[in-house]
């Protein structure tokens, strides 16, 4: 197992380097896509097949298809489109190191997020999102459907003459 | 332990093998079938020069792809444009590795399953594959810097998601009459004649019309409509590439008749075969037989389909996706929790 680990660890690593590092937008989210289907293979180590499954579907299948069509149809993919303004560079330097400091601290709580058991299974996720989070899950079932809603308004044209076709 | 991981990997290396074989021959020889039937239904001959009824026709098609001149527009983005065709293959040969292609086979001693991979969210599984199929198709028609190929890929991709939509929830309605998402648990479930499609029918029917349009296959071949794009997403291909592009969508035939056999036509189970008293081996090979003969009996529909029915325009593609299906799945979904409830 420590053999997987270090390979998808590495993975990880490198394909995160590449997502900062490409000189080209397109390369930046193909990593990016490289990237989250090595965090897919980390859970599927850790039992946790359904949420890799998701994880897969929502962020490589759906999320990473939305950034390519926006690049691809804005035509962004020239380097001298990219906003590196030194403001966005530095507070993106504090996002990160805040994000490494919020998630390094888990590493040191007393309980600890180690898998004890394998929690990531359809029926342990079911049950947990059915009693313990049942209102926390249907809110948020209410705020995706607003959001929705929200789009379509916003997306749709008012036509002069009344008609749609 | 090793040991035993050691055979283990041995065995499941072999399996895949195998059913990558398997897939490749079966996709090679749909090519010949479709230019058959094609040529049946056109009152036409078909493809009959090379071998006894032309059974050489796909080595020579093959050939002639490798021979061709290898060609790469200036203008493209040479490491995608290589990258999208290799994506379109890999993602259309991964589904094979959860669809489970007979029940247990007992070699020297050792029990075999004849299914690569159970695990647990096989359908899921699957969703994913065909979710990531998309990229294939983005990549080449972005990269080869051409505006039919851009047209046509943002096309293909917009079709893909809005179908994946309807599919997934014809695919909850059977899973929640299932109760599980492992495909080899789907399959043990329907003994006999307790064929999913008999509770589900309205979801099968949702599931297959949505694999025709995941699949590009006419009448949803939008993507590659001559007409309007040139030659679609993979205008601009030549050579291998372009007969990865092509021969990814046979082996997406393929994989998508297999689905289709296993979710809702029972997949290897022969109804009342355990009343004749044969040797289990023997049951299992008959019953991947009758997989197979189910399998090129849906693919036989894509292309009766194919040669039958014209082109959608692409508002009544989306038309069809968002106002036609998305409803009648949802419809299902909820009549089916009813049901289930009040039982």
């Amino acid at each position: 197992m420590p053999v997987f680990f270090g390979i998808i660890a590495t993975t990880i690593i490198l394909s995160g380097l590449g997502v900062i590092l490409s000189k080209r937008p397109v390369y930046s989210i193909l990593s990016l896509i490289i990237c989250l289907y090595a965090m897919g293979a980390l859970y599927l180590t850790l039992h946790a097949e359904f949420l890799a499954i998701v994880h897969l579907i929502v962020y490589a299948g759906a999320i990473m298809v939305l950034f390519l069509f926006v690049i691809m149809l804005m035509n962004l993919d020239r380097p001298e489109h990219l906003n590196r303004s030194r403001l966005l560079q530095w507070s993106a330097l504090a996002v990160g190191i805040s994000l490494v400091l919020v998630i390094g601290s888990t590493l040191y709580t007393p309980s600890g997020p180690w898998v004890v058991a394998p929690m990531g299974s359809v029926h342990a996720i079911g049950r947990l999102l059915f009693s313990k989070f049942i209102v926390p899950f249907e809110l948020s079932a209410v705020l995706f459907l607003a959001a929705i809603v929200g789009v379509v308004i916003t997306a749709k044209v008012p036509h002069p003459e009344g008609d749609t076709e | 332990m090793t040991h035993s991981f050691f055979l283990f990997s041995i065995e499941k290396l072999i399996l895949a093998s195998i059913v990558f074989g398997i897939t490749l021959v079966v996709a090679m020889y749909s090519t010949l079938a479709e230019r058959k039937f094609a040529a049946f239904f056109q009152d036409r001959l078909g493809p009959d020069r090379a071998g006894p009824f032309g059974m050489f026709q796909p080595l020579a098609d093959g050939l002639k792809f490798f021979f061709k001149e290898e060609f790469i527009p200036a203008k493209a983005d040479k490491f995608l444009f290589i990258l999208g065709p290799s994506i379109a293959m890999v993602m259309s040969c991964m589904s094979g590795a959860v669809i489970p292609w007979g029940d247990r086979l007992t070699l020297f001693g050792h029990s075999v399953s004849l299914q690569i991979a159970d695990i647990n969210i096989g359908v899921l599984y699957i969703f994913a594959v065909v979710s990531l199929g998309v990229y294939g198709v983005i990549l080449g028609g972005w990269a080869s810097n051409n505006k039919f190929a851009l047209l046509s890929a943002i096309r293909a991709s917009s079709q893909m998601i809005s179908y994946e939509l309807a599919m997934g929830l014809s695919l909850i309605a059977l899973v929640m009459t299932t109760g599980t998402l492992s495909l080899g648990s789907i399959v043990h479930q329907q003994v006999g004649f307790h064929w999913n499609v008999f509770f589900q029918p309205i979801g099968f029917l949702v599931f297959m019309i949505c694999s025709f349009a995941e699949t590009n296959r006419t009448p949803f071949d939008l993507p590659e409509c001559e007409t309007e794009l040139v030659g679609g997403y993979h205008t601009e291909y030549s050579s291998m590439k372009l007969g990865f592009y092509l021969f990814a969508e046979y082996i997406n035939m393929f994989v998508a008749s297999a689905v289709m056999a296993t979710l809702y036509f029972g997949g290897y189970q022969i109804p009342g075969i355990s009343h004749l008293g044969l040797s289990p081996n023997l049951v299992t090979l008959l019953g991947s037989g009758f997989l197979f003969v189910k399998i090129f009996g849906f693919i036989f529909l894509f292309m009766w389909v194919r040669w039958t029915v014209p082109r959608f325009r692409y508002d009544q593609l989306m038309r069809l996706g968002w106002n036609v299906l998305l409803p009648i799945s949802m419809i299902n979904l909820i009549v089916t929790g009813a049901i289930l409830v009040l039982r």
